[in-house]
């Protein structure tokens, strides 16, 4: 019989306080999982809310149907006037990361101390408090030792608030090392724009206004960036314009396109500067932009230099330099033969982008540029949108439009005396040094060298890392040579990941933290420009929380600091309370109330009537969140021509910007340039460092062992390689053209499948250099002979369920970045992707 | 079912306390282990000492409460690959996920209940059905004591439709994933209990 009788339901019910009691009660202790009867009844509410996808850094503003809590679909957010009512079909992989099981659902920390590859970390659960509590040690005490310099933060995907956890929380703290992805992202791409026009940023493309769209290495109805508009607009697009795409793989874009032109890996160069060459020699030049010759006589005739007095320019600096040093000898009978490509078509192709000038553009994604010798691939790419009047012009190239979210506070008064010591240190990614000029705008030394970052630590030069936190990161899969970030992070005594889900990185590290999905559980803002646009987008907790998760960038420092105030260091957490509500004055007490203060901070401008400073007009908070997105005024097309943030102010074809950037550089090293070209892997020397030019493609792997020349690419589904434990994401994997449903294949052309005895679905090793995958091969006429082509994301073996064959031990497939070996373009210190290695193919039987 | 006699109903009685006990202590062993378990389960009452004996020695006989913790946390948390989802829609809906349309079916029974999940769990978490289980229970061992039969009755039938339709339905896969991948015999024998105490309530 029933021992107790007085047990009441509400007892029964009652949450963990009679635990202890309980006991005694034997089999009558209360329920753990249910609360008291709230008297509610259960009701059904749908509703769009509005956030923003990060499947990409297309940043599209889409709305989630959320009910009860529970988002079950998506669709673009019409208040954007970047993409609209466009999405995706990444977007939707999001409801099942955001709903992955696998998912971090709780702090958990490492019992097994041994780290490495073969060591399997034995995480197990733990309370927020005892591992903020274990972190805060660590801190104080690498503070407390005068070590603050060997903290380190290694940013991944972020949204703009993470300044709060990047900038402010690394320089309290004391310590130079917050190491960005940026350049495992496309510095490289940034690199000509920025020594050309002045643009250190991605471009926007006018296609609606276009009539001719070159695109070299750039998938844009697959991957990166604003893919969601494209994808809405280009039937349109492709009934005014003509698209030639430059690419050894026939892409989903060049699918589509009136020319493919599949180039030799890294040739791009070649190609460029002979159609640089047959518009000069045509006389095709869009001369509003650029001017003419004084008397209106062409003088460009092939291997004839040019007097530079009789060419007046308008809106562009050292044309005839650059033709005088670089362009005069650059045929295309001359390209055709290092690119691989019918002399006929280079010309065609130079012809048709010319004659639609100004309404032309030259689109330069990734593929040309993350290359060794990538950093004048960029500029002699982009330096053609000079010729044709399309930069900042209609149906042409854009800058970002202008925005007007703020930052934080700034860090400095909460900087004590071993921060403003310890900020000091050179940085473990060791940029600026001779090898890595590293230059973003301009600056030597100023660019993250984010791959490199492995070599720092490993070998202690300049010091040993001792406490690092990585973020939205898996430097462990998505860094090429990631070997090297095995033994790497192994290496470093206490590492902490915030995290949605347990990747590599985190196998090396001590303790998990949680982190809420970007899209579905955090307050944050992004930016991003298109369709003559820049939208600032919010993201916000449109789900319920299912586990205890924090946000990254807000949540986790505010936790952070409270703990190492308690333990007697305050700065942080006194900075942090200067992040009061615009609206109320009132000083943030927990960690959501300062998450949604400094939202309102950053982005006050945007919002607040008193404030307002252009783009639309938004009528306070609650309007801003109802929306969930500001766009900016219309593009003000050529209002930069002959404003340009370059030395001369002019659109620079002789870069003076950057002849200044390398002497600087130069200088700092006691050298000269051409040292530094030499140290780089440039073959330039004198005049010809400061022009767009041609050099011969270079990557690792004597072609005698290796006869292939590698070929990555981005799956339209893969989410920044996030996508892995999803099974849409293999159950679709083959809308990539080669691709194959549930499988990871390497895309090898019928001729050279037969050369080696290959056919579609044996079992193949790919080694290089630097190492050796397995995966399926595909027999597959889109992929130039001689080349060997593969999506990146799959390969993982420590990311969940679906992402591995067998957990721990056997990937799915193949990670790239396994047998890419880790190579520079040292000028943008941006990690090479592509033209990367060669590579040899065998079967596995 | 309605009438019954004084024994009948004290025999019943009897049964349904061990099946409030019984549902609330399996529960207990699917949370993260900690001492006050190893208590509970020694307490567990003599009409389910037998049962839960040998669970009380798989648990003394491990060295500490550590290994258990890997354990569970490899089976039931992560970081990793789960290798038991204690989650019903992974088992039910389409696609591996959690808080998938049976997720919010079980949810709705739960607030029909007047019943507020406060766990941070899903509501379709192997320990919330387990206990909701032992509170359906509890309500029917209100009602017999209560000689309220009509609702007894009903509360037996929401169990069965709670077991044909959730619980029941994807328990069996779950705990044959902890008996092929557990590596404490702990857990191994969790799974074997759960398994026969449920396959008996089913009837």
């Amino acid at each position: 019989m029933i021992t107790d009788k007085k047990m009441t339901r509400r007892d029964f019910v009652k949450t963990s306080a009679a635990v202890g009691a309980g006991i005694g009660l034997s089999h009558l202790f209360p329920l753990r999982a249910f609360g008291q009867d709230n008297g509610a009844e259960y009701t059904e509410s749908g509703e769009w809310k509005p956030t923003t996808c990060q499947g990409c850094t297309s940043w599209c503003s889409v709305q989630a149907y959320v009910v009860n809590g529970r988002a079950i679909k998506i669709r673009g957010n019409p208040n954007s006037n970047v993409n609209g009512e466009a999405t995706c079909p990444r977007s939707h992989i999001s409801l099942q990361q955001v709903y992955d099981p696998d998912r971090v659902k709780v702090p958990m920390k490492r019992t097994n101390p041994k780290k490495g590859r073969g060591e399997n970390p034995e995480f197990v659960p733990i309370s927020w408090d005892e591992a903020l509590d274990t972190i805060a040690d660590q801190i104080l005490s690498l503070r407390n030792g005068g070590e603050s310099h060997k903290y380190m933060l290694m940013r991944g995907r972020y949204s703009y608030m993470r300044d709060i956890l990047y900038d402010r929380m690394t320089k309290i703290i004391g310590s130079p090392n917050n190491i960005s992805h940026s350049a495992i992202c496309a510095e490289a791409e940034k690199f000509g724009p920025y020594y050309t026009e002045g643009l250190w940023d991605y471009r926007q493309y006018d296609v609606e206004n276009t009539r001719y769209m070159l695109i070299w290495g750039a998938d844009p109805l697959a991957t990166n960036r604003q893919v969601s508009y494209y994808m809405s607009v280009w039937g349109d697009v492709l009934d005014r314009a003509e698209v030639a795409v430059v690419d050894p793989r026939f892409s989903v874009t060049a699918s589509k396109a009136d020319h493919w032109l599949p180039i030799l890996p890294g040739a791009d160069g070649a190609l460029a500067t002979a159609i640089a060459h047959v518009i000069l020699t045509e006389g095709l030049w869009y001369r509003e932009f650029v001017g003419d010759f004084t008397d209106g006589v062409n003088r460009f005739s092939v291997g004839r230099e040019v007097n530079e007095d009789d060419f007046e320019e308008r809106h562009t600096h050292g044309l005839v330099k650059w033709w005088n040093i670089e362009l005069k000898n650059r045929t295309p009978e001359w390209a055709a033969e290092i690119t691989g490509l019918p002399q006929e078509q280079i010309v065609q192709v130079a012809w048709g982008f010319a004659n639609a000038a100004p309404h032309s553009m030259c689109w330069v994604g990734g593929g040309p540029v993350m290359q060794i010798r990538g950093g004048y691939l960029s500029m002699a790419t982009h330096a053609l949108n000079g010729l044709v009047g399309a930069v900042d012009n209609v149906g042409g190239t854009l800058a970002p439009n202008k925005e007007y979210s703020g930052g934080f506070p700034g860090p400095g008064e909460y900087m004590d005396e071993i921060a403003e010591a310890g900020v000091q240190h050179e940085k473990i990614d060791q940029r600026g040094r001779l090898e890595f000029p590293a230059m973003k705008k301009g600056k030597p030394g100023s660019a993250v060298v984010t791959n490199n970052a492995a070599r720092g630590i490993l070998d202690e030069d300049p010091y040993d890392i001792k406490v690092a936190i990585g973020y939205f990161n898996n430097f462990a899969f998505s860094c090429p040579g990631s070997e090297r970030w095995e033994r790497a992070l192994s290496k470093i005594p206490f590492l902490v990941h915030i995290t949605t889900n347990a990747s590599e990185l985190s196998w090396f590290s001590d303790i998990i933290l949680p982190s809420g999905h970007h899209m579905y559980e955090k307050w944050g803002f992004l930016k991003s420009a298109g369709h003559g646009y820049t939208h600032v987008t919010l993201q916000q907790p449109v789900n319920d929380l299912v586990w205890d998760v924090k946000t990254d960038e807000t949540e986790i420092p505010w936790l952070l600091a409270k703990k190492l105030e308690e333990k007697g260091f305050s700065n942080l957490m006194e900075h942090y309370r200067e992040y009061r509500d615009p609206e109320t004055g009132k000083i943030p007490e927990n960690e959501q109330e300062f998450a949604l203060f400094a939202l309102k901070l950053a982005t006050r401008k945007l919002w607040d009537p008193q404030q307002y400073a252009g783009g639309d007009r938004i009528n306070g908070w609650d309007d801003f969140v109802q929306r969930g997105v500001w766009n900016s005024d219309p593009y003000p097309y050529r209002d930069r021509w002959g404003a340009m943030k370059t030395k001369t102010g002019n659109f620079e074809f002789y870069s003076e910007t950057l002849k200044a950037a390398l002497t600087a550089h130069a200088n700092k090293h006691g050298t000269t340039v051409d040292r530094v070209m030499e140290v780089c892997n440039y073959q330039a020397r004198g005049e010809q460092a400061f022009v767009p030019h041609y050099e011969e493609p270079t990557a690792p792997g004597d072609k005698t062992e290796y006869p292939f020349e590698w070929v990555e690419y981005k799956s339209r589904l893969s989410r920044e390689g996030r996508s892995a434990n999803c099974s849409w994401f293999h159950e679709f994997h083959d809308v990539d053209p080669g691709n194959v449903a549930w499988e990871d294949v390497a895309t090898i052309n019928p001729q050279d499948g037969e050369k080696l005895g290959i056919v579609s679905g044996d079992t193949i090793r790919i080694s290089s250099p630097s190492g050796s995958i397995e995966c399926k091969a595909n027999m597959w006429e889109g992929i130039r002979p001689g080349t060997v082509g593969k999506s990146y994301g799959n390969g993982h073996w420590a990311y969940g369920r679906m992402a591995a064959l067998e957990f721990g031990k056997t990937p799915r497939g193949g990670n790239n970045n396994v047998i890419i070996p880790a190579e520079y373009e040292r000028l943008s210190g941006a990690t090479v992707y592509y033209n990367s290695t060669n590579v040899k193919v065998e079967k596995v039987t | 079912m309605a009438e019954r006699g004084e024994e009948e109903v004290a025999a019943e009685v009897n049964l349904v306390s061990r099946r409030v006990t019984a549902y609330r202590l399996l529960a207990d062993c699917f949370y993260p282990p900690d001492k006050n378990l190893l208590e509970k389960l020694r307490g567990a009452g003599e009409w389910n000492e037998a049962r839960f004996s040998s669970l009380v020695q798989c648990f003394e006989r491990e060295e500490g409460i550590e290994s258990l913790a890997v354990d569970a946390a490899k089976l039931f948390i992560g970081p990793f690959e789960l290798l038991a989802p204690p989650y019903g829609s992974v088992y039910l809906d389409n696609s591996r996920v959690v808080m998938g349309e049976s997720t919010i079916d079980a949810e709705k029974l739960y607030i029909n209940e007047g019943l507020n999940l406060e766990l941070k769990e899903t509501p379709d978490h192997i320990t919330v059905e387990l206990e909701f289980l032992s509170y359906l229970n509890f309500r029917q061992l209100e009602a017999l004591k209560a000689a309220d039969m009509e609702s007894a009755d009903g509360y037996r039938n929401k169990q069965q439709a709670f077991l044909n339709d959730h619980l029941g339905r994807w328990v069996f896969q779950f705990t044959k994933k902890v008996k092929d991948f557990s590596r404490t015999e702990f857990y191994k024998s969790v799974a074997v209990l759960t398994d026969e105490f449920i396959k008996e309530d089913i009837g």
